[in-house]
């Protein structure tokens, strides 16, 4: 039996037909650990016995909403036009709740699926402790199950019986996707068959070559690569296929004989290396370039999200120069002490020589710290000093202030509208690695002015 | 022989049966008193009823109702209203519900009161205006939990009137906050009668304890389960229509099932054998010290019998009790994290170890944990973004916490405190699958 059948199991146990359920218990396990998988598998086993609903309460916005849902599903209350979509009753309190659930019929089971149940925390208190006792308000045969990702405890209830759902280690994760296999494959024949390529035949001749062990080896490279920084299942299976052509295509091309795993290996070590840096953000980098059409719909918003830091960072590449400039200042500005700025930027501040030490991490670092505010005179007074050039542009600079705040490379901390009395204080928002990446573009070392490396 | 039909029945009457109440005999017999008192002389009463948790305080307060529904006179002359702290969560709430309760939603209907008072004595001499019905009984679940409404008004007026003796009305409040004396205002104090009445689990009688586990394990014999079920069938019909007590509603009759008197001896004989066996007696001893209260027990009993294996023996017992009493959550949920979530926590417990707990911020760990990665021959080549990922992670499972507001300043340097102590991570590393030994060994030499 494997560990899902065994939760399924288990849960069965609890909530079989013609038994007495428990008043509720808890569900848990790591994120993408199976737990929803194995309340699928059991509702179909107990679909012909058991009532159920399912709610997600990160949805539920207001408690009414939590109780229509219920009520209308265990009365098959659909909303559709005939009913204006209109609940079965209208619930304003718990009590109109309770007495609704009351209302109906003892002879059967009932039971209330809470998914990302940890949100009930933020619900009215008496909510969560209520769905705990459905029985003893209602008489009927209820129970609530909360499923969650938290250890029990964060709850801060009375104690419940608990089902865990045990994570995969690598053997499992092996298996799991041994089982995938066959579709990955019947996918990529079919790729190459609907290839208008015109040695389709040797492509596919050289697919025959790629069998289970070929797709094994390959996992096990993948697994070694990946597993240390990831257990999130579904999170690995989008990376295996993602990165899977590349381990096949130099077989296809005839390169590689599918056979020599150390060759196959060496080729595709980097691309794996590269992938790694990408998990969760689900976007191509520039080796993963071949993968465009395999992209997947839902995940539309994270691959905006890594887009529109690519985005920002081709923005500045079009930034003027002394926007660029302006914009490693403010990074100063917010990353050292104003007292040391005398030592940093004076030309000729004496005695004190600028040592170029090997670069300390020591264990509390001021950019560690994040960023402090700073006023404009500081920021420009920066600005000249770095730029080491007598321009006299300071009007012209304060617009590209507002540009750099446009492009949220800056942000206010007070005196938004003061900007012309100097009151206003702005802050940097670009990290370390960013900023000294800008510092290349122009040619000026970034680390040389901070506190922290000297 | 199948013993399923057994546990099955067993299950239902762990959690249907709400009326059979264990020990508790005094205390139960003030509060009947109480009752008795209201319902057969007319005198007005108050009292709280303290409990710990799940000790049985509302079994005990059914196990009352369940012996007075027996009594035509009871039912005839007093009505019992049931108000929650959970579900009235405040005194307008809960003086509907009190309407509902007393049937006088049409009385009242197009009336306004200027108080709350006001409206409680309407629906006071509505009842004595009527023929039966003349006593009350409220009973005033989490009790605590009203002390919160506004001028505790709702309180104040209940035990005024008990104590007025104008009407013939006991208010029974039940909690399990042992303070809760002092969370009533001056002049609602003034008012209540200080009865207290506690059931506090004995601590001192592991053998009580181990006979009521056995009992909870055994088959009635049939003479025994027709006893019970006549109770029910002596229960005047009005009662269902007349009080909104749950316990009422699907209760448990054990002439559901039926068991050959073979069958019984069987199972009764096998739990004999079982519940004297010394693996058992410790388990019992585990549970006993932990928690007194019925409550618990029950639900283990209910674990341990929610199974397939045919029978129950001691080895399952004492593996149930393992789980639930030495496993911890936490630890088990770290050993779910990945290499690179655990190094993190590492260089957390390290950070903590050294600065005594100073709270810490993405940048202060990464840079902790890239000094074992940079030497590191399997964690090298993460990008920063990845390992913020992972951080984040770690503020998802809440291993970690931010603390103060998260709103102006970056994630990266937003402080963050540790909400498990290093014992679980050093539990979890004992146990996780195929850690690298380099990281075993820097977990454990933290001090540079
Ligand atoms: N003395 C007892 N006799 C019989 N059953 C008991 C006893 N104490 C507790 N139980 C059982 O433990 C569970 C909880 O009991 P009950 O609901 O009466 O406790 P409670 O004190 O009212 O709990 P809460 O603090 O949640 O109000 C029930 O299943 C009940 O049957
Ligand atoms: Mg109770």
């Amino acid at each position: 039996m494997n560990k899902i059948e065994k939760v399924v199991r288990k849960l069965i146990n609890f909530y079989g037909k013609d038994e007495a359920f428990p008043e509720c218990s808890y569900l848990y396990g790591q994120k993408s650990v199976g737990k929803s998988l194995c309340i699928e598998k059991f509702l179909k086993e107990a679909k012909d016995y058991l009532q159920t609903v399912i709610i997600y309460a990160d949805e539920i916005y207001t408690k009414n909403i939590l109780f229509e849902i219920i009520i209308n599903k265990f009365n098959e209350h659909v909303l559709c036009e005939e009913n204006s979509y209109e609940s079965y009753a209208k619930i304003d309190c718990m009590e109109d709740f309770l007495n609704e659930l009351s209302a109906l019929s003892s002879d059967k089971s009932y039971l209330i699926i809470i998914e990302k149940a940890e949100k009930m925390r933020d619900m009215d208190l008496n909510i969560l402790q209520i769905f705990m006792k459905l029985q003893e308000f209602t008489g009927l045969n209820i129970s609530c199950l909360f499923v969650s990702h938290l250890a029990f405890e964060k709850f801060g209830v009375e104690d419940m019986l608990k089902i865990y759902v045990p994570d995969y280690n690598k053997n499992d994760i092996t298996e799991i996707f041994m089982t995938k296999y066959e579709d990955i494959h019947e996918r990529i024949r079919v790729k190459i068959e609907d290839s208008n390529i015109n040695d389709n035949m040797t492509q596919l001749e050289a697919f025959e070559s790629m069998n289970e062990e070929f797709f094994k080896n390959y996992l096990n490279l993948f697994l070694n690569v990946f597993y240390k920084a990831c257990r999130d299942l579904k999170e690995l299976t989008f990376l295996l296929e993602k990165c899977y052509s590349s381990y096949y295509s130099p077989v296809l091309s005839g390169e590689i004989k599918a056979n020599d795993v150390t060759n196959l290996w060496r080729h595709v070590s980097k691309h794996l290396k590269t992938s790694l840096n990408t998990i969760y953000m689900r976007v191509e980098n520039d080796a993963t370039n071949e993968f465009k059409n395999n992209e997947n719909a839902e995940d539309g918003f994270e691959i905006e999200k890594k887009q529109s830091s690519i985005k920002s960072f081709a923005q500045t590449l079009e930034l003027p120069f002394y926007a660029k400039y302006l914009l490693i200042a403010s990074f100063l500005a917010s990353h050292n002490d104003a007292k040391s700025d005398k030592k940093l930027f004076m030309k000729n501040h004496g005695k004190e020589r600028r040592r170029r030490q090997q670069t300390k991490l020591s264990d509390k670092m001021n950019v560690q710290f994040g960023p402090k505010s700073f006023s404009i005179d500081r920021l420009l007074a920066i600005f000249y000093a770095i730029l080491d050039e007598k321009v006299g542009l300071t009007c012209n600079l304060l617009s590209q202030i507002s540009t750099l705040v446009d492009l949220n490379f800056l942000t206010y901390v007070s005196g938004e509208n003061n900007i012309m009395e100097g009151t206003a204080r702005l802050q940097s928002t670009i990290g370390l690695d960013f900023a000294i990446n800008i510092g290349k573009l122009v040619g000026f070392n970034v680390k040389q002015y901070l506190v922290d490396f000297h | 022989m199948d013993f399923n039909e057994a546990r099955e029945f067993l299950k239902k009457r762990l959690l249907k049966d709400k009326t059979t109440l264990y020990g508790f005999e005094e205390e139960k017999e003030q509060i009947k008193n109480l009752f008795v008192r209201t319902a057969k002389h007319s005198e007005s009463n108050s009292a709280i009823l303290i409990g710990p948790k799940k000790s049985g305080k509302s079994t005990l307060l059914n196990s009352v109702l369940f012996d007075l529904v027996q009594d035509n006179v009871f039912v005839s002359n007093t009505l019992v209203i049931y108000l929650n702290g959970l579900i009235h969560i405040d005194d307008r709430l809960a003086l509907k519900s009190t309407t509902v309760q007393m049937n006088l939603e049409k009385e009242v209907e197009g009336k306004t009161f200027s108080s709350f008072s006001e409206n409680l004595s309407f629906l006071l001499s509505c009842l004595k205006a009527g023929k039966d019905l003349q006593r009350l009984i409220f009973i005033i679940d989490e009790i605590d939990l009203f002390c919160t409404h506004h001028n505790q008004t709702l309180l104040y007026n209940l035990f005024d009137v008990a104590q007025s003796a104008q009407t013939p009305i006991c208010v029974l409040g039940i909690t399990s906050r042992l303070d809760v004396i002092e969370l009533l205002e001056k002049r609602v104090k003034s008012r209540f009668s200080h009865r207290q009445i506690f059931m506090l689990p004995d601590s001192e009688n592991l053998q009580g304890f181990a006979n009521i586990f056995r009992s909870l394990l055994l088959l009635p014999s049939t003479k025994e389960s027709n006893i019970i079920s006549q109770k029910f069938v002596n229960i005047p019909q009005k009662v269902y229509k007349q009080y909104k007590i749950p316990f009422l509603r699907k209760h448990f009759d054990p002439k559901e099932f039926s068991f050959s008197k073979k069958y019984i001896n069987e199972w009764n004989k096998m739990i004999e054998q079982l519940t004297s066996k010394k693996k058992v007696l410790n388990v019992l001893e585990i549970l006993y010290s932990t928690n007194a209260s019925l409550g618990p027990l029950k639900r283990f009993l209910y674990e341990i019998l929610s199974t397939d294996e045919a029978k129950i023996n001691e080895n399952d017992i004492s593996k149930t009790v393992e789980h639930l009493y030495f496993e911890d959550d936490k630890v088990k949920l770290i050993n779910g994290l990945s290499v690179l979530e655990i190094c993190l926590l590492i260089s957390i417990k390290h950070h903590s170890e050294i600065y005594d707990n100073d709270p810490f911020n993405f940048e202060i760990i990464l840079t902790r944990y890239n000094k074992f990665s940079f030497k590191s021959s399997t964690m090298q080549s993460i990008d920063r973004e990845v390992v913020l990922k992972a951080f984040e992670n770690l503020k998802y499972q809440e291993f970690i916490a931010a603390i103060g507001h998260e709103s102006k300043m970056q994630k990266e340097y937003q402080m963050h405190k540790l909400l498990i102590l290093p014992d679980h991570i050093e539990r979890a590393l004992q146990k996780y699958h195929n850690l690298p030994t380099e990281i075993d060994h820097w977990s454990k030499s933290c001090i540079i």
